[in-house]
């Protein structure tokens, strides 16, 4: 898994925020006005009503009745149940479950991981598909039906009716998934289980065959799937110092140090629990790394490497036995006191820092990292809660897209608002693609260029012939690309939110994951009801 | 209301008629689907969550198979294996019937994504994946000899060649309990009978022969040459490796005897160069010297026919001398070998070799007691048979001809695989004689390795022995660059052991198969050679003052290589096997 440990920057996160949201006011303030003083034919009385639009957003906000708003959604609720959509999306998943060990072969060793990230996957899947479906057909056929009248005379404010269409879809998924969670958890605990248990029949008919390289294997396979079925909480260092070769791979997240040479990788930790590690007498590390080798070396041995623990501060330092690096497994090694350390002496006045340096003894072996590749195993969490929060990542991602439908289909019809809500998230998942391309990185320029590319069948390397029409491709690109960036701010970085490989990985989403995603989410939730309210009221519904 | 219903009706009514017409029409569609083997079933094994999706997605195939292609390169370039078996999965599923597509992630699987992993084991398993991959596009594509041979080629190469191959190979034939897949349940086991690689890509290699030959079939990706001579390379590997791990004895010998019977059951087959002319790269010495006669014939008939042509009537006493042994020469080919020509020679030759021979036989019949001083007299017997010999050229040269193309797209054909090494070593490998000799050599440098030098060099002298007499039988093994390679290997073994030994240095003569030493030794340049080649390089853009000096220096570079000092520590002299003796 490549991941980059970061901390949210709150006062930069707020700040953009706050800039994007005065800019899409703004924007709409002056379209709404635009608009206003073409259907008025004069542009004082425009303005004047997108300002009455605007104010009367606080008279909304300040007589929001709860009550009210509960009304409407267990009217969503109701109208939703009685499109029996819950039931086909219940068989939906059903069947995909059913049919599900078809389509994920794989090492029994990675049958968690698989599996994790097949029932999260899915389940996003079906909520989405499903909630974005009701929202989309919700208000269209209201208003086509003409059956809003009777809600909007009632009267109840545009307001309760767009948050409280949102929030009892917002239920009726979380209903969903709490289900849809609570059978995958089931299905991945029987499953893998089952997994063990045949492979625990297989261990025993090894041994008493004597066997014994089959039955280490075996064994190896059980530790290995028992070993995923956790939730780590990793205490990551603050940075990763010395890994600075390149060794010629697409990808730059894993950076390597030569072998039998004086380069070493050092994490710097600071801010570590010393106490809690005096007291459980160790210090456990896990490790992933890979290798590179300039030459086949010894065929059947590893790279070896070796860890050494060291105080910043008095320099007083521990080194370790050799060990061979297993490729893309989880290492894990371990500093117990006693014998091999002397922890007081390793914490002695560092203030809770510890550099964790890390050499590659084989000669002509290069070992690869990254930062997160290293980390202290502090704690092991529940798999099971840790299963339950991704379940809440996936909520998350489900509930923005419900806004967004919901926001889409108080303007649009029914079939145009669910290809929009699709293009959003599809927006929303190739946002590293979006960027790219917005920010002029990605190969091959920019979209106009790349269509020019495609016709002319070349790649995307080549430079193109410096001519008028390629000049004005060029200036075109600009412009929409100016527009893509735009487009970034505003849509959801749906991956962003996606904590599904933590889970599948083994990794506890902790509670800053958790918090930082749901204030994330707020932040489009919040002005996705708001533009939508606007949109709402735009329409001359029984006014 | 009324033009409303009305449109109705006839939207209904069309609907209906076209549903008539595909009722029609579906039937000798299918028949022709079914007669050019385009249905699923036709194909191979039909996959029903496979065509589910392929009709579900419709024309949103190609686009799915498309994003589903850049996914599964941007997993690997992040080295994410497990999402990446996924998506090949589902790319498999899209597209099961597009042949590169298997071969492709096979080997991708297999060799790239192996290769990425450190442990041994760890390649393993991502070879077993490509290999497993690969057998279930057989399954879904019976009519492909391509991925049958991909099959066996992981198998041969992948396992048997890799530079991992001897722990690969071991945990190949260890291979042999049941596995447990990802949902729990067993499955049977790769190499149930722990079988060696080399034996089961050759069954393999055999599989996909078989499938050319039931569906009357072309290789697309390779001759058909090489295609076919696959499955006896199999065998002749599975016993060489065998060897080369310290197997020898009766299981050696039936092992190359049976490498042997299969390179001539792939003799046997007749290879269509094109129509009308099919030809085998083995024939019986019978059937070769009726060849190389007709060949004869027609040589020495051109001969004659291009003399008398420069000569009017009344030949030239030049053109006598030159005609006169020839037609001797040609009357007595003709005398031996026109009425024992083999019936089975003309059925390996085109058809037109049969009238040919025909004419040849009856034109020859008032030839034959024409000697050459009446053929190249002036006088009226001469001239006649001069002019019936216009006939019997004629003749001799198309069935020459003949002949010469059956010789030459054999000979062409058994050089693209060096079909005559391979079977020449099969037959001398499966001699007892020549498993003794190998054992010898294997203690030996066994024992090279170990340290042990008495016994080291007591082994390989008595190989070495015995080695030179039987290469003398087999020529084609004897000029092989590979038997030179490892003769030389355990040459210098020999003579290192001899130097541990603190034995006499050997005396140039007395070094054995020297020549084959003198083959792999660099030529070295002297000074002045070098000079040249200085100056060669700065002539970029003289092609014959590049020309002229490549001459130069091809005269100097003859010069004798030493081979090992004398004992009395003189230079060697050139011998009989020098280059420049050649």
């Amino acid at each position: 898994m490549q991941f980059t440990p970061q901390n949210l920057d709150w006062i930069a996160a707020l700040q953009t925020w706050l800039q994007v949201v005065l800019v899409v006011a703004l924007t709409g303030f002056v379209l709404g006005g635009l608009l206003a003083a073409r259907a008025r034919g004069s542009v004082v009385e425009g303005f004047s009503s997108a300002i009455d639009c605007s104010v009367g957003l606080f008279s909304e906000v300040v007589s929001l009745s709860l009550r009210r708003v509960w009304a409407i959604t267990w009217h969503c609720m109701l109208e939703s149940l009685r499109r029996r959509m819950l039931l086909a999306v219940l068989a939906v998943f059903v069947v995909l479950f059913l049919f599900a060990g078809w389509y994920l072969p794989s090492r029994p060793t990675e049958q968690v991981r698989v599996y994790v990230s097949f029932v999260l996957m899915s389940s996003t899947l079906i909520a989405m598909v499903a909630s974005g479906l009701l929202a989309c057909l919700g208000l269209p056929s209201d208003i086509k039906d003409q059956t809003i009248h009777t809600v909007v005379t009632k009267p109840v404010r545009r307001l309760e009716i767009v948050a409280g269409r949102a929030l009892g879809l917002t239920i009726l998924a979380s209903a969903i998934l709490v289900v849809m969670g609570l059978v995958s958890y089931v299905y991945l605990t029987r499953s893998v289980g089952g997994t063990i248990s045949q492979l625990q029949q297989e261990l025993a008919a090894a041994e008493q065959r004597g066997d014994v390289q089959h039955k280490d294997r075996l064994q190896d396979d059980i530790d290995q799937i028992r070993s995923r079925l956790t939730a780590r909480v990793p205490v990551y260092s603050d940075s990763l110092e010395g890994a600075n070769t390149n060794v010629g791979t697409e990808t730059t997240y894993r950076k390597y140090i030569e072998g039998n040479r004086t380069a070493a990788a050092i994490w710097h930790f600071t801010g570590l629990p010393v106490e809690q590690l005096k007291r459980s007498g160790r210090i456990p590390l896990e490790m992933t790394f890979t290798v590179f080798r300039t030459t086949k070396g010894e065929i059947g041995r590893g790279v070896l490497a070796q860890l050494t623990f060291r105080n910043p501060k008095t320099k007083y330092a521990v080194v370790q036995y050799p060990f061979e690096v297993r490729e893309y497994y989880t290492n894990r090694r371990q500093l117990e006191a006693g014998a091999e350390a002397n922890l007081e002496q390793l914490f002695a006045d560092s203030g809770g820092a510890l550099d964790v340096e890390v050499r590659c003894l084989s000669p002509s072996q290069y070992l690869g990292m990254a930062h997160a590749d290293l980390y202290i195993l502090l704690d092991e969490a529940s798999f099971g809660l840790n299963f339950a929060k991704g379940i809440v990542g996936v909520w998350i991602r489900v509930v923005l897209i419900i806004c967004v439908a919901v926001m889409f289909s108080t303007f649009l019809n029914s079939y145009v608002a669910m290809l929009a809500t699709v293009a959003v998230f599809i927006g929303g998942v190739s946002m590293p693609l979006l960027s790219d391309i917005a920010s002029g990185k990605a190969a091959g320029g920019g979209p106009l260029e790349a269509v020019h590319r495609l016709v002319t069948q070349n790649n995307l390397q080549t430079p193109l012939d410096r001519d008028v029409w390629t000049s004005t491709l060029h200036a075109a690109d600009k412009g929409l690309q100016a527009v893509l960036s735009g487009l970034t701010y505003v849509l959801p970085n749906l991956r962003t939110f996606n904590t599904a490989p933590l889970v599948a990985h083994g990794f506890d989403i902790g509670a800053g994951v958790l918090l930082t995603n749901m204030v994330m989410a707020l932040g489009y939730v919040v002005p996705f009801i708001l533009v939508g309210y606007f949109l709402f009221i735009s329409r001359e519904i029984a006014r | 209301m009324r033009s409303s219903f009305v449109r109705k009706l006839v939207y209904m009514g069309l609907a209906l008629a076209l549903f008539v017409v595909i009722l029609i029409v579906r039937g000798p569609i299918e028949s022709i689907r079914k007669a050019n083997n385009l249905t699923e079933e036709s194909l191979g094994d039909v996959d029903p969550t496979s065509t589910t999706m392929v009709l579900v997605l419709g024309g949103l195939r190609g686009v799915a198979a498309n994003v589903l292609w850049f996914q599964a390169q941007e997993l690997q370039k992040e080295q994410n294996w497990y999402a990446f078996e996924p998506v090949v999965e589902s790319i498999i599923k899209l597209q099961p019937h597009f042949i590169q597509v298997w071969t492709f992630q096979g080997w991708n699987l297999a060799y790239n994504i192996s290769v990425e992993w450190d442990q041994v084991e760890d390649k393993y398993y991502w070879i077993k994946r490509g290999i497993k991959f690969l057998e279930r596009g057989t399954q879904v594509n019976g009519r492909s000899p391509e991925l049958r041979w991909d099959v066996g080629w992981t198998y041969f190469h992948k396992i048997g060649k890799a530079d991992e191959a001897k722990v690969l190979r071991k945990l190949y034939v260890d291979d042999d309990q049941p596995e447990i897949d990802a949902a729990g349940n067993p499955r049977p086991a790769f190499n149930a009978d722990g079988l060696d690689n080399y034996l089961t890509s050759g069954t393999w290699f055999q599989d996909a022969v078989d499938t050319l030959d039931r569906f009357q079939l072309r290789p697309r990706r390779q001759g058909e040459v090489a295609f076919r001579s696959y499955p006896s390379h199999g065998q002749t590997n599975y016993a060489l490796a065998r060897e080369e791990e310290g197997y020898f004895g009766e299981e050696a010998a039936r092992s190359w005897l049976k490498a042997s019977e299969m390179w001539r059951d792939y003799a046997d087959h007749e290879f269509e160069v094109r129509e009308n002319l099919r030809v085998k790269l083995d024939y019986s010495g019978d059937i070769f010297g009726d060849l190389h006669l007709a060949v004869d014939m027609y040589r020495k008939s051109e001969q004659i026919q291009q003399a008398l042509a420069k000569g009017g009537e009344a030949l030239s006493d030049e053109t006598r001398a030159e005609v006169e042994p020839t037609w001797e020469s040609l009357r007595d080919l003709a005398t031996q070998s026109l009425d024992r020509f083999a019936p089975s020679v003309l059925r390996i030759l085109q058809s037109q070799a049969s009238d040919a021979l025909s004419a040849v036989r009856s034109s020859y019949q008032s030839l034959r007691d024409v000697d050459g001083k009446t053929f190249t007299s002036d006088a009226a017997a001469g001239k006649a048979a001069r002019q019936k010999f216009t006939e019997f050229a004629a003749a001799a040269i198309k069935l020459g001809q003949i002949a010469d193309e059956e010789l030459y797209w054999r000979d062409r054909y058994a050089t693209m695989i060096n079909f005559p090494y391979w079977k020449e070593r099969a037959l001398a490998e499966s001699q007892p004689e020549t498993v003794a000799t190998r054992e010898h050599f294997y203690k030996g440098m066994e024992r090279y390795r170990e340290g042990d030098p008495e016994t080291a060099r007591k082994e390989l002298e008595q190989g070495l022995d015995t080695w030179k007499n039987l290469l003398e039988q087999y020529p084609h093994m004897r000029d092989d660059d590979l038997t030179a390679e490892e003769t030389v290997a355990i040459v210098r073994a020999y003579l290192s052991v001899r130097q541990q030994l603190d034995l006499p240095t050997l005396k140039e003569d007395e070094v054995p198969f020297a020549h084959y030493i003198r083959r792999f030794m660099p030529p070295t340049l002297t000074p002045e050679q070098m000079d040249m080649m200085h100056r060669m390089m700065q002539q970029k853009n003289e092609p014959k003052a590049i020309e002229k000096m490549k001459q130069e220096m091809m005269e100097k570079m003859k010069t004798p290589v030493p081979v090992a000092p004398s004992a009395s520590g003189e230079q060697a002299k050139p011998t009989a096997d020098s280059p420049e003796k050649k």
